[in-house]
């Protein structure tokens, strides 16, 4: 009998290694500021305490990875998202990137171990991330709401303005703002003589099959809008359910539906405009009569995600491919020389610039760059 | 005088090989045309291997096994089909095809690989379920019959492929009395028209009814080789299997001799509950006392 | 000799007829671009007469290049699965396999993942998986062999080990792609679709999966003697080893085809020759028909409601399930004694 309870004790006590090991309990009373902390409220209303000065992030997420370098506090960040990573663009607008340790690669996919070996001061994520971690470590998260593919312009604006507070660097972030209602008031000039029936339909479709879509309800929509455009699939919902092994916001759409719709851009992610124009599938529609099927231009991240870079610049690009005629004085190159300097301070060649719009620039394949033709 | 050799066993061995010991060894016999060839030894000695190899499943180890000159495991099976028909120990198919389905299937020696079987096939199928007396279970699903039915129809299949050689593995193991019969006289019949047959058996009484020649194989080796009358001996039976057989001759009234196991401890006529305490003994099964 | 038997099996077989003809009908007219009757027989009457086209270019891409080789592909991929099922499940003497047990879908995933890791071009994509289709269930057979033979429990183990390394491969091909694009293009490919089929698809891949179905159906009789064992088939006069060979291959052709066409359909191969059974019993001779017309119909249908039933394509897969399983519930139910 004594031997009975003396090896139990003894299974016992590797379970109490675990639990007695005392975590850092998350601060229960209101944070208070002291001269050497801040307070910092996230998305949810949470309140975390910062260090005032030096503080060091992790951030989790494609499109938002690129807002530290507009604010100019890449140095602060410890610990970044593999895409974002990976993309050629980013690396040129902020060099040390590379070096960082990447702990999120998809959304879920959080490597705790990686991230723990970074010791951040918090983590910016949204809430699946986010959970991860708190549920994992004693990090303190700075969650962000919203972000997913539905977005409105106003919101970008916000979700920027967001990481200033998060950043202390909140007049960078009015410079982004500043920028993207001079570039909307711009187009809105620009469009201003447009009559709505002449609005042009754009459709997008992504994957080898260009029929993975975003719909009515989602981000492009607004986008759109601001280009003067209209979504060809409008009436359709894409971000209620969610295929298994697309995007969330991506719906695959059958062929009729697109012919039915009868777009006049299509605008496809992958694989050559050719294609569709010699497809028998897609004879008739007005888009491949007249020509008008475009490869999605990528830079510092997707544009087909709402990022910072792609609330300006698509819409942008867009309506100048749309409506040459409106354009017919304006450089897309030098517009982006304009955007890359003056919101992420960075100074793109007109090689490279051209490159984004070609859709040449370097996205992810494997784990390493694939400088595509 | 036609009495050609159709199947010679000369010198094999066999053995499986995964196995040291060989199965059966140094067997030489041969199988003439019209003979009908009673195959006895304990379980286990390697009937069905012998069956089998002389199918051309199996290829000996040692020796040659020929069909008309040409060793069996080489000829090619639709040939053979033609010349051999072949009556397994067989579990039911595990799809439940009807049994005229199955007594069809006999037929493909004869037919074409692209071909389906026709009037003339089916005809063959219902004459042999008539001459098996399985008519009534034509239209029957092969999982519901019983395992002396199957048996029959395993026959009664064979029987189309219009061979005229028949090899059969222990056919009667789980028959009735009356089916058991049905079978014997089935394998009379075909003996009367000539075909060969090859039976591999447990019955030695059987053997006494129709067998022209008789081998008896025990531990890889033939014990007895030879006319029933020269094989089906109490020594070589006892040889064999172990136990004492009583064989009668009954030529004046049944017209055979027949042979019966004897169990060694005799028997006993057991009398009913009243008269408990009487039990006659029955001789038995040694002939010394 | 003509019993009330074979008198039900040729009216089973005539009424599964219509209904084949019957849903390619419906699945002609029904979509989400509405097209008229009247318009479609116009496309139609063009087509066949060579006259010219009375109605909008887009009506006629939707009859004659989305509709009609969605129609041809559900048919063809519907019978062969169905078709290379029940003659696996004789091979095999097991009504619970499909041809994928040797793992040519796997293969054939694979290859599609690497394809679509690798280029940007859909039709590498389809060869690709075409021949890691076939690559795989070589593969599975050069694995089994012994002393000459495939016996089958060596081709069912042998089936598992290949599977799983393609399956593993497939995975590794997902992690290592980029999250953003190629990873959820990987997974949606091997979903399944009949989205994606175009006529040049159907030019090389039809033909191929005719002539492995044909040749299947001509041996259907053969088949049955194969499920009494490779000796007793042998007795018979069957060359065993060959016939399984040719079978495998040919039902290794459908079904690497059927998943260059439209990725992984699952249940197909497996439940449809059951509902056969159910209907007309083992025997190939009428088995084989009967796959061929229940399955072709059962995913032209199942296709309708994909593309119709909610705005975006629901993938086949899910819904092959989703319909299949109720209905099979509700056969065996009623068929409980047969069995």
């Amino acid at each position: 009998m004594k031997k009975a309870i003396c090896l139990f004790l003894l299974f016992l006590m590797p379970l109490g290694l675990v639990f007695g090991t005392g975590s850092r309990e998350s601060a229960v009373s209101p944070a208070s500021e002291t001269p050497s902390t801040r307070v910092v409220k996230d998305m949810l209303g949470n309140e975390i305490v910062l260090p005032a000065k030096g503080a060091t992030y992790a951030v989790f997420g494609g499109p938002v990875s690129q807002i530290p370098a507009i604010l100019g506090v890449s140095d602060s960040v410890v610990a970044v998202t593999k895409g974002a990573q990976m993309m050629e663009l980013m690396r040129l607008v902020d060099p040390t990137i590379v070096n960082k340790p990447a702990p999120r690669s998809t959304s879920g996919n959080v490597n705790v171990e990686e991230l723990l070996l970074s010791d951040p001061d918090c983590v910016i994520s949204f809430d699946t991330d986010g959970n991860i971690v708190k549920n994992q470590t004693s990090i303190p998260v700075i969650f962000l709401e919203g972000g997913d593919m539905s977005v409105t312009i106003d919101e970008m604006k916000e979700e920027v303005r967001f990481f200033g507070k998060v950043f202390d660097a909140e007049e960078r972030a009015e410079v982004f703002v500043r920028f993207l209602e001079k570039t909307v008031a711009m187009l809105e000039k620009r469009l201003s003589g447009l009559p709505a029936d002449k609005q042009k339909r754009v459709f997008i479709g992504e994957g080898p099959a260009h029929l993975a879509t975003l719909g009515g309800d989602t981000f492009i929509t607004h986008w759109l809008k601001a280009a003067g455009l209209k979504n060809a699939v409008l009436d359709i919902q894409t971000t209620t359910e969610h295929q298994e092994g697309l995007h969330s916001g991506f719906l695959e759409i059958s062929m009729e539906q697109v012919i039915k719709s009868n777009p006049d851009i299509i605008i496809i992610d992958t694989g050559k405009s050719e294609e569709i124009y010699d497809s028998p599938r897609w004879q008739g529609i007005k888009a491949v009569q007249n020509k008008q099927v475009y490869n999605i231009p990528c830079g510092i991240f997707l544009w087909t995600r709402p990022s910072a870079e792609s609330v300006v610049l698509y819409p942008v690009w867009l309506a100048v491919k749309a409506y040459p005629e409106l354009f017919s004085d304006f450089s897309m190159v030098d517009f982006m020389k304009d955007f890359y300097k003056t919101v992420f301070n960075y100074e793109i060649s007109d090689e490279n610039a051209e490159r984004v719009i070609q859709s040449k620039m370097g996205k992810v394949v494997f784990s390493q760059i694939d400088r595509k033709p | 005088m036609k009495n050609s050799v159709r199947i010679k066993v000369d010198s094999a061995g066999f053995r499986y090989p995964s196995e040291r010991k060989l199965v059966f060894e140094n067997l030489s016999f041969s199988v003439e045309e019209g003979e009908v060839l009673f195959l006895l030894g304990p379980n286990g000695t390697g009937k069905s291997t012998l069956l089998k190899t002389i199918m051309g499943f199996l290829i000996p180890e040692r020796g040659r096994i020929t069909l008309d000159g040409e060793e069996t495991a080489k000829i090619p099976p639709p040939l053979m089909a033609k010349k051999i028909a072949y009556v397994p120990q067989s579990q039911v198919s595990p799809f439940p095809f009807r049994v005229k389905d199955i007594v069809l299937m006999g037929r493909s020696a004869h037919l074409d690989p692209f071909a389906m079987p026709g009037r003339r096939d089916e005809k063959a199928a219902w004459e042999a379920m008539k001459q098996t007396g399985i008519l009534h279970l034509a239209e029957r699903r092969c999982d519901s019959v019983s395992g002396g039915e199957w048996q029959l129809v395993l026959i009664a299949r064979a029987l189309t492929q219009a061979a005229d050689i028949l090899l059969l593995d222990e056919p009667t193991s789980h028959l009735d009395l009356g089916n058991q019969m049905k079978v014997l006289d089935v394998i009379g019949d075909l003996a009367e028209r000539g075909i060969t047959i090859v039976i591999a058996t447990h019955f030695p009484d059987h053997a006494l009814l129709h067998a022209s020649t008789v081998a008896i194989i025990r531990e890889a080796h033939m014990l007895g080789y030879g006319s029933p009358e020269e094989t089906i001996k109490p020594e070589i039976l006892k040889a064999a299997y172990g136990i004492e057989v009583h064989i009668a001759d009954l030529s004046e009234t049944l017209g055979r001799k027949i042979c019966i196991p004897l169990s060694p401890k005799g028997g006993r006529i057991r009398s009913p509950k009243e008269d408990s305490r009487e039990k006659i003994l029955i001789k038995g099964g040694d002939y010394d006392s | 000799m003509e019993v009330s038997q074979s008198r039900r099996s040729k009216s089973i077989l005539i009424a599964l007829f219509i209904l084949l003809i019957l849903s390619m009908l419906v699945a002609m007219s029904v979509g989400r671009y509405q097209v008229p009757i009247k318009k479609i027989l116009l496309v139609l009457e063009s087509r066949i007469f060579g006259t010219p086209l009375k109605v909008e270019e887009r009506i006629a891409t939707v009859i004659l290049n989305v509709r009609l080789p969605r129609i041809i592909a559900g048919f063809l991929v519907g019978a062969g699965l169905a078709v290379s099922g029940a003659a696996f499940q004789a091979i095999f003497k097991n009504p619970l396999v499909s041809s994928q047990i040797l793992g040519v879908a796997s293969g054939a995933g694979f290859g599609a993942a690497i394809a679509i890791l690798l280029s940007e071009s859909l039709v590498l994509v389809q060869i690709s998986s075409f021949f890691f289709g076939l690559l795989s269930v070589f593969m599975t057979y050069m694995l089994s062999r012994v002393r000459k033979k495939a016996p089958i429990l060596m081709l069912v183990l042998s089936g598992i080990v290949v599977s799983s390394l393609f399956s593993a491969l497939t995975s590794m091909t997902k992690y290592i792609a980029d999250p953003l694009n190629k990873m959820p293009a990987i997974t949606f490919w091997l979903l399944g679709s009949l989205n994606h089929i175009a006529k040049k698809d159907l030019y090389v891949l039809g033909p191929i999966m005719l002539a492995a179905m044909a040749t299947i159906f001509i041996l259907r009789w053969r088949i049955n003697l194969l499920t009494m064992g490779d000796e007793e088939a042998r007795s018979m006069g069957v060359r065993s080893e060959r016939l399984k060979g040719i079978i495998i291959i040919c039902a290794t052709l459908i079904t690497a085809a059927s998943v260059c066409l439209c990725g992984i359909i699952g249940w197909i191969g497996l439940v449809i020759p059951h509902l056969g059974r159910l209907l007309v019993g083992p025997d190939n001779r009428n088995l084989i028909p009967v796959s061929v017309l229940v399955g072709g119909s059962f995913l032209i249908i199942v296709d309708c409601i994909a593309r119709t039933a909610s705005s975006s394509e629901i993938p086949i897969g899910v819904l092959t399930a989703i319909i299949g399983a109720p209905l099979f519930a509700i056969l065996l139910r009623r068929n409980r004694r047969e069995l």
